[in-house]
């Protein structure tokens, strides 16, 4: 289970990670490469990726979500 | 006037200034005097909104039409990348605040009030019984009964649809980038239609959650202790971007309609694009940690 957590988060981190190249590339490269376009792909990939494994995880149960009875 | 290409743009005489101060005037005269129940006070606020409106359109169209015109410099392309990317800050900060609280108010605050830690006399006088888990409705029941958001469901089906419209802005991109046209349009096209979508199904599922309990409802509302107030806030606010995202899209879909951008200028686009990842990610962020971890 924790260990999952931390696949999660890891992969969450790179997501971010991607999004923030691509911003970098946006205002160094001027509009003149390829660079912040690459950085997006790899940002949705990843997320898409994250979100199936996800559901993956679940059904392996591997991961919980929270539960659904508030404490008192 | 003419511009050299090596020396900033200046514009000259611009109305649009003034028109936001009055705007602006009128909406928090508004604010203010709605607060302290005084009549005028939503006609104000209206008036302000509508002012404010009408400087975006106009203002932005003047800076659309001088883009399109070419009297841009290298030096103006810069400065607007340099604004997005303070803007961005600016809104991560925002947002790292509500994700703060919510962390503070359930790794920290609801554990002492339990009594982890040296907190033992917290809980045994203060709060006998509490147990700092969570979801909570808090100490003494102060967030009254509801029953907390599930994973399944809309919010599920809401981030297939926002990681849909990241895919067809990606595409869209690719095609810009291509030249082609049609896909671009497209594509684009589909992003503010999921994004509207997901505005859609979110109300929906604020008006099931607002609902008592007896009613079919969760019972969930603003005041549903520490967890409804950082549910609220959090996706309350992510909805108002991705609101915002899609009056941005909108906007960039007819530029694109009309041909604004090349394979080789077109920041508005790319900076629209980067806002709507950004977007997207802040709700991946909300699925999980609110759901998840």
């Amino acid at each position: 289970m924790v260990l999952t957590k931390i696949f999660v988060l890891v992969v969450f981190l790179g997501i971010v990670s991607s999004l923030g190249s691509a911003m970098f590339y946006l205002v160094r490269d001027e509009g003149n490469s390829d660079r912040t376009l690459k950085a997006l792909t790899w940002r949705i990939g990843l997320s898409v990726a994250l979100f199936a494994s996800l559901f993956v995880a679940y059904a392996l149960g591997l991961i919980q979500p929270h539960g659904i009875t508030p404490a008192g | 006037m003419a511009h050299t290409s090596d020396r900033y743009y200046i514009p000259h005489g611009s109305p649009w200034p003034i028109v936001g101060t009055v705007a602006l005037l009128l909406l928090m005269f508004g604010v203010a005097s709605a607060l302290n129940g005084a009549a005028i006070g939503k006609f104000s606020m209206l008036a302000g909104a509508v002012v404010l409106l009408f400087m975006l359109f106009g203002w932005f169209g003047v800076v659309i039409k001088e883009s399109v015109d070419g009297i841009y410099n290298q030096q103006v392309d810069r400065s607007f990348r340099m604004g997005m990317a303070w803007f961005i800050a600016s809104e991560v900060m925002f947002f790292a605040a509500f994700f703060g609280a919510l962390f503070y108010a359930r790794q920290i605050v609801l554990p002492w009030l339990g009594g982890e830690s040296n907190n033992f006399f917290t809980n045994f006088l203060l709060w006998p019984g509490f147990e700092g888990t969570w979801p909570s409705n808090g100490p003494a029941e102060i967030g009254g009964e509801y029953k907390p958001m599930g994973p399944w469901g809309l919010p599920a089906i809401n981030t297939a649809i926002l990681l849909s419209s990241g895919v067809t802005i990606t595409i869209a991109h690719h095609a810009l980038k291509a030249g082609n046209r049609g896909m671009l349009i497209l594509f684009l096209g589909l992003t503010w239609a999921l994004g509207l979508l997901f505005v859609g199904l979110q109300a929906t599922e604020y008006a099931h959650a607002y609902h008592d309990i007896a009613d079919g409802g969760l019972g969930l509302t603003l005041g549903s202790g520490i967890y409804g107030s950082t549910f609220f806030m959090l996706t309350g606010f992510h909805g108002l971007h991705v609101t915002l995202g899609a009056t941005m899209l909108i906007v960039i879909w007819f530029r694109c309609l009309k041909g604004h951008f090349t394979p080789e200028n077109h920041f508005g686009f790319e900076g629209v694009a980067w806002y709507w990842h950004f977007v997207d990610v802040v709700w991946l962020g909300l699925f999980i940690f609110v759901y998840w971890l």
